[in-house]
């Protein structure tokens, strides 16, 4: 068992968690939600994201528009559908009690 | 000095070397091909291909125009590998990249099969490749032992040369089946409980090597066992192969009685009918007391019979083939289908008792004018060899079973379809005339079944002077029912006259008394003349002779008493 794989799980799962709650904020273009993820070190390159947000969007989970660019090509802004509102608060709910869980286990000892 | 082209990427113009352009090129095309036959895969590239062009975008100002190969790499190290573009968590993206990764390996490999070995798997391997049975392999195997005795030599060299699969793709390859997430996982879950096995075998193996302080006792008992239990092996071989035999056997044997049940009670049916005979039917027929009745009999035969040898020929297949299965509904189907072909026999057979229940017996006096002057009575068969030696049938119970192709003198040969055998026995004649007496018996129905049935037989007889001769047979013809019919004929003898038993009617004498107790085959050829006291035979040896051997041994037997005294 490589520790670097389960890390590399824990992180997948809490990478939508992640995106959804960013978007749920306010709209941002790939690139912003990027920045804020290498910052937490959820994503070490920004490949990863682009099928993830795809992926989303196919689901009904966020939705995008164009917007002009002064500095570049045009970008997609996304945010999150009603859907997506429901699936993050369900996630958000899941999420409490892990960190719930995982601090009762970690303290008593 | 580079070369530098303009390439449109996500909308915007590049100035781009061409090598750096060449690298950008085919880090592109391998994003591409990793995300061949998505449903969004074009959506997902431009929009790559969007966050490249903005990453250039920011990658040049007024002083640097160009993007360099050092440019591209900045970004590629940005975006990341093309396997870092998998969504783990999207199973088709999954699926598709684990086709690409595992490349040509999606081709059937051979591999020893480590999950369903005897010895090193080679034979389960190959057999999995093949998409064979392993037992046909290994039957090869072991008959290849034991004719040639190269068997062992091919396998272990097909051991040597064929690699163990040891990795679930491997596995996977083995047998074909594409290398995907979903089979994988299959499988493993297959092994499950193997590896629960192997977990177990791993403990012991580590048990061995806490205890190999003083492991020279032990390794010899490793030995020992790897030994009875490739022996084990061996012999578990052995006996599947065994019952593939056996399997054969039953099959074979089960196709033949089932074969056999259905031509004795179809086959020679039809044929008879089909080539204009029928004698077999008919002969059938005349036993029972209607058609309808042969439908039970022979619907009754065919499934006590056949449904054994039917179950025989399933019971080999299960043997030959281990993957197949009957249904509870098949089992139940044979043993209720036997038990209604018994409840058809015994159907049949209370018809058959019905028919039979009465028995008549009744004698009629034939008109017999032998003159006085004849003395000596001849009596002989009718028809002499001919009617002795046309059959080639059966004798059973005293009756012949009618056999086509028979010349009966005095019927009609192709009407006939029964044949029985006459009797005949000598008796005390109480007036001072020959007298012939036939007394016929049969069973029917009624009592007036059975007087019919017995009036049935046809017979013949014939007188010439002083010559009587007897057909040895009565028949039944056609559209008669075959009753127990019986002919006993009885030839009255006045005391005073004689009667010469002629040697060929051997096939009809039965029973005579006489005085001096003979048996009926030492009378023929004979004269017996009729005492007051029964018949006496008049061409015998004298017996005088015997009275005075009793005579003198009595004269010895004195005399030694006379020696005591």
């Amino acid at each position: 068992m490589k520790i670097e794989n389960t890390k590399a799980q824990m992180r997948k799962g809490v990478l939508e968690f992640v995106i959804l709650q960013q978007l749920s904020q306010k709209e941002m273009y790939p690139s912003d939600i990027i920045g804020e993820l290498k910052e937490s070190k959820l994503i070490v390159v920004e490949g990863t994201l682009y099928p993830l947000l795809t992926r989303l969007k196919n689901a009904g989970l966020l939705d995008y528009r164009w917007e002009e660019s002064k500095s570049g090509p045009p970008r997609k802004y996304y945010k999150l559908t009603e859907l997506g509102e429901q699936f993050l608060s369900e996630l958000s709910q899941t999420w409490n009690e892990l960190v719930h869980a995982v601090k009762q286990t970690t303290t008593k000892d | 000095m580079n070369k530098t082209i303009n390439v449109n990427i996500g909308g915007r113009i590049f100035s781009i070397e061409e090598d750096a352009f060449s690298k950008l090129e085919k880090y592109l095309e391998a994003i591409r091909n990793s995300f061949e036959g998505h449903q969004s895969a074009d959506e997902i590239i431009s929009d790559i291909e969007l966050r490249v062009s903005e990453l250039f975008s920011e990658r040049i100002n007024d002083n640097k125009q160009v993007i360099v190969f050092e440019d591209v790499d900045a970004v590629i190290a940005i975006m990341g590998k093309p396997e870092d573009y998998i969504d783990a968590e999207d199973e088709e993206m999954e699926q598709e990249f684990q086709k690409k990764a595992t490349g040509k390996k999606y081709e059937k490999r051979v591999f020893r099969d480590p999950d369903d070995k005897l010895l090193f798997g080679v034979c389960s391997g190959l057999s999995a490749y093949l998409g064979w049975d392993p037992i046909i392999l290994r039957a090869l195997f072991v008959i290849t032992t034991i004719t040639f005795g190269v068997g062992p030599l091919i396998y272990i060299i097909l051991a040597l040369i064929i690699p163990k699969a040891k990795t679930t793709a491997e596995k996977l390859q083995m047998r074909g089946e594409p290398v995907t997430v979903d089979n994988i996982s299959k499988k493993v879950n297959e092994s499950f409980t193997d590896i629960k096995d192997d977990i177990k075998e791993f403990g012991k193996r580590n048990d061995i090597s806490g205890e190999r302080v003083n492991n020279a006792g032990k390794q010899i008992g490793d030995v020992i066992s790897d030994f009875f239990e490739a022996l084990g092996k061996i012999l578990k071989v052995l006996i599947v192969v065994l019952a593939k035999i056996v399997g054969v056997v039953f099959f074979v044997a089960g196709a033949f009685a089932l074969m056999a049940v259905i031509t004795t009670l179809f086959g020679m049916d039809s044929f008879l009918t089909a080539t204009g005979s029928g004698e077999m039917i008919e002969f059938v027929d005349s036993t029972l007391s209607d058609s309808s009745n042969r439908g039970l009999i022979y619907g009754g035969l065919a499934l006590t019979l056949g449904i054994p040898a039917l179950s025989l020929i399933l019971l080999g297949i299960r043997m030959l083939f281990r993957q197949i299965r009957y249904s509870g509904i098949v089992a139940i189907f044979l043993i209720v289908g036997w038990f209604v072909g018994i409840g058809l026999l015994a159907a049949s057979g209370v018809h058959l008792f019905e028919d039979r229940k009465a028995e008549a017996r009744f004698t009629e006096t034939l008109q017999m004018d032998v003159d006085q002057s004849v003395d000596t009575l001849v009596l002989d068969i009718e028809g002499g060899e001919l009617s002795r030696f046309k059959f080639s049938g059966d004798f059973i119970d005293g009756s012949i079973f009618f056999e086509g192709g028979v010349t009966i003198p005095w019927a009609d040969s192709t009407n006939v379809v029964y044949i029985g055998k006459n009797s005949i026995t000598v008796r005390q004649a109480s007036g001072n005339r020959f007298l012939l007496e036939v007394e016929k018996s049969a069973r029917g129905s009624t009592q007036k079944d059975a007087i019919r049935n017995a009036r049935q037989m046809k017979s013949s007889w014939s007188l010439s002077t002083d010559s009587l001769r007897i057909s040895p047979y009565f028949v039944l013809e056609r559209g008669n029912k075959i009753r127990n019919q019986e002919a006993d004929y009885t030839l009255f003898v006045p005391v005073g006259k004689a009667v010469h038993l002629a040697p060929k009617s051997e096939d009809i004498i039965y029973n005579i008394p006489n005085v001096s107790n003979t048996y009926d085959w030492d009378m023929l050829g004979k004269t017996w003349l009729m005492t007051e006291k029964g018949l006496m035979c008049t061409t015998c040896p004298d017996p005088i002779e015997e009275t005075e051997e009793e005579v003198i041994e009595q004269v010895d037997l004195i005399e030694v008493e006379d020696n005591q005294e």
